[in-house]
């Protein structure tokens, strides 16, 4: 069992006070040491007051000094001497039901041992006193026999006082936490196991996700059908469309380019898969479609989040450009933004149909504003309309150093 | 019997031409009336040659192919062709009607046509409203992320997820959201049939606001209530019968 915080559910505490200590697992060191200095100094200065006490009544002054180290050194021995046994002992890294019965021996030989201290100190004080019973007495009466029942039942009960105030001191509540920290760890582990489960699960969808929303089923099988259908008829366009479909795919899905995927994918390399797609797509439609890409060298390496480019190019294409007959334009484009240079612009304009008043599904977009928001919060601006000109006008606006970070 | 009557629909070329060539091939005695490029194409071909049969393209520009058959009302056989076979698709197990992945194989078109067939011979042309009843309802149950509404000379979406409440003034449906304000021409009952009822509710005959952003109710008099929202300064009115709703807070 190692030392160092224990998680906060396996916590368990000795006092259920929520002191900083108890944190640690107990009878380690780190426990110890900590247990030792909060509780000593309770215990030590209640220690030190039998000698101011002392000095106080008999006038002595070196005698309050010689009774107050030696109360006071008790009272240490007290809260430190079985839980540091119990810590060599847990140190020694025993097999379980050894140390066990060691850490158990310990507090127990602690409480003895402190209890002899105690009396030593106490007996010092009432000898300097020189009257009165000594402790010794008391005890000895107390087994003795001829004193009335109500002194054996006061003594009884002073008897007990003490007994709990050595056990608690001595950390015998702390073994109940003890003795039961290998259930909670196990369901500690259990827990976080699961969690993680989930988490990973989460990852999983989140990927599968991506990869469905890379190649949109609608386009894939769309292209393989345009394809299927000019291979007799027009085997050159049937052929170019297989092709720039193959580098769609290739920029898509960088792990089928056979090497690791781009840990930080490029607004460059998001410009070319958009390219690649347009160029299927005006394949398809048959040349009713044309393109601008405009990405100005400066900006070519600046990291980009994947997927939020091609998903407003296809959302654009599907409700804006798929949806209107004729000839169609549409254009990605990215800047510094004239109003802001420290921003990034990122535009999707077509002159489709345009945006219809009203509820819309829009699961595409959706999907871009909230991976926005999530790799850039407040800081990423996304907005869709349709200008009085008519089309669509897509815009990403990121600053600058939002993406470098 | 006299030639079947088709019409295909498919805005792609190429597929529309491929799939009329080898529709003609695996049954010759089709008549091929109309080939249509888009939705109203295939509306304005369906109530003029009102076809025995008809391949239409689920995605299509301007109206789609399910719009289109439903509103020609005119009794045909329909086979839609899809490319990907969504949740939608299933509703069509369910009705009378065939549908075609595509790419279109010659064996899946065979067995079309021979289920065509059938049904041409046992008469009752099955014009496929239960299935569209389904895929409306589907689409009806689908949630909505955003309003398209004119704010100044454009039209801007705006995710629903920040709106915090319509209002119906004159002419307009106000929309109001935590960054925006904008005008939609569309009515708060029909709005009202499409929101989420769990995150919008109506609480006034011209107000429906965002259930979580309401902060605090108004006494203003005699049975008068106002709502104070979070994210504007403006308060909506309640009405005596929906105020109700809003018990506890």
């Amino acid at each position: 069992m190692g030392t160092g915080m224990l998680p906060g559910d396996v916590v368990q505490g000795e006092f259920g006070t929520g002191w900083y200590y108890e944190r640690f697992s107990p009878f380690t060191w780190d426990w110890v040491w900590r247990r030792t200095i909060l509780l000593g100094a309770l215990a030590v200065p209640f220690g030190a007051m039998l000698g101011i006490v002392h000095g106080l009544f008999a006038h002595r002054l070196e005698e309050g000094m010689a009774v107050g180290w030696r109360s006071a050194v008790s009272m240490l021995f007290i809260v430190a001497l079985g839980p540091s046994l119990a810590a060599m002992v847990r140190n020694a890294a025993w097999p379980r039901r050894r140390e066990v019965a060691g850490v158990v021996a310990c507090v127990a030989i602690g409480i003895v041992a402190s209890w002899s201290a105690r009396t030593l100190a106490l007996e010092y004080h009432d000898q300097l006193m020189g009257e009165g019973f000594t402790t010794l007495d008391r005890v000895v009466h107390l087994f003795g026999g001829d004193w009335p029942i109500h002194s054996l039942l006061e003594n009884g009960t002073d008897l007990l006082a003490t007994l709990t105030v050595h056990a608690v001191g001595g950390g015998a509540l702390a073994l109940r936490s003890y003795l039961d920290e290998p259930r909670r760890l196990r369901n500690h582990a259990e827990q976080r196991e699961l969690a993680q489960l989930r988490l990973s699960n989460l990852a999983a969808e989140a990927r599968l996700a991506v990869l469905q929303a890379q190649v949109e089923p609608h386009f894939l099988f769309n292209t393989l059908a345009t394809a299927s259908a000019t291979i007799d008829t027009d085997p050159a366009r049937a052929r170019d469309l297989i092709l720039a479909l193959s580098q769609y795919l290739r920029a898509t899905l960088p792990s089928w380019r056979g090497g690791a995927s781009p840990v930080r994918p490029t607004l460059a390399e998001q410009f070319d898969l958009c390219r690649r797609y347009l160029e299927v797509m005006a394949l398809r439609l048959g040349g009713r479609l044309t393109f601008v890409v405009s990405l100005p060298e400066t900006l070519a390496t600046v990291p980009f989040p994947s997927l939020l480019l091609i998903s407003l190019v296809e959302n654009a294409v599907t409700h804006g450009i798929e949806a209107k007959s004729g000839a169609v334009r549409i254009e990605l484009r990215a800047q510094l933004s004239r109003d802001d240079p420290t921003e990034l612009e990122v535009l999707v304009i077509d002159d489709g149909v345009g945006l219809d008043e009203g509820l819309v599904e829009g699961t595409g977009i959706s999907n871009v504003r909230s991976q926005l928001a999530m790799l850039h919060g407040a800081a990423a601006r996304f907005r869709l309309e349709s200008p009085p000109e008519g089309g669509a006008r897509a815009s990403i606006v990121l600053p600058m150093a939002a993406l470098n970070a | 019997m006299s030639r079947p009557v088709a019409i295909v629909a498919e805005d792609e070329t190429p597929q529309r031409e491929a799939l009329k060539r080898l529709l003609c091939d695996v049954w010759p005695e089709v008549d091929v009336r109309a080939e249509c490029g888009d939705g109203f194409e295939t509306l304005e071909a369906l109530n003029l040659h009102r076809p025995d049969v008809a391949f239409i393209d689920i995605r299509m520009p301007g109206l789609s192919g399910m719009l289109a058959v439903a509103q020609a009302c005119v009794p045909v056989h329909v086979v839609f062709t899809t490319a990907y076979a969504e949740h939608a698709v299933q509703a069509f197990d369910q009705g009378a009607v065939d549908y075609l992945l595509k790419p279109v194989s010659r064996e899946r078109l065979q067995s079309a046509v021979a289920r065509l067939r059938d049904r041409l011979v046992g008469g009752a042309p099955a014009n496929g409203d239960g299935a569209l009843a389904l895929l409306r309802a589907h689409e009806h149950a689908r949630k909505m992320h955003w309003i398209s509404a004119t704010v100044g000379n454009a039209v801007r979406m705006i995710p629903l997820d920040e709106v915090l409440f319509f209002q119906s003034s004159d002419k307009y449906t106000r929309v109001v959201s935590l960054r925006t304000e904008a005008v939609i021409r569309t009515s708060l009952k029909e709005l009202l049939s499409r929101l989420d009822p769990a995150e919008f509710w109506q609480v006034h005959r011209g107000v429906i606001v965002r259930v979580a952003a309401v902060r605090a109710m108004h006494a203003v008099g005699g049975e008068r209530y106002e709502l104070g929202l979070e994210g504007t300064s403006e308060r909506l009115p309640v009405s005596v019968a929906f105020k109700s709703r809003f018990r506890g807070m």
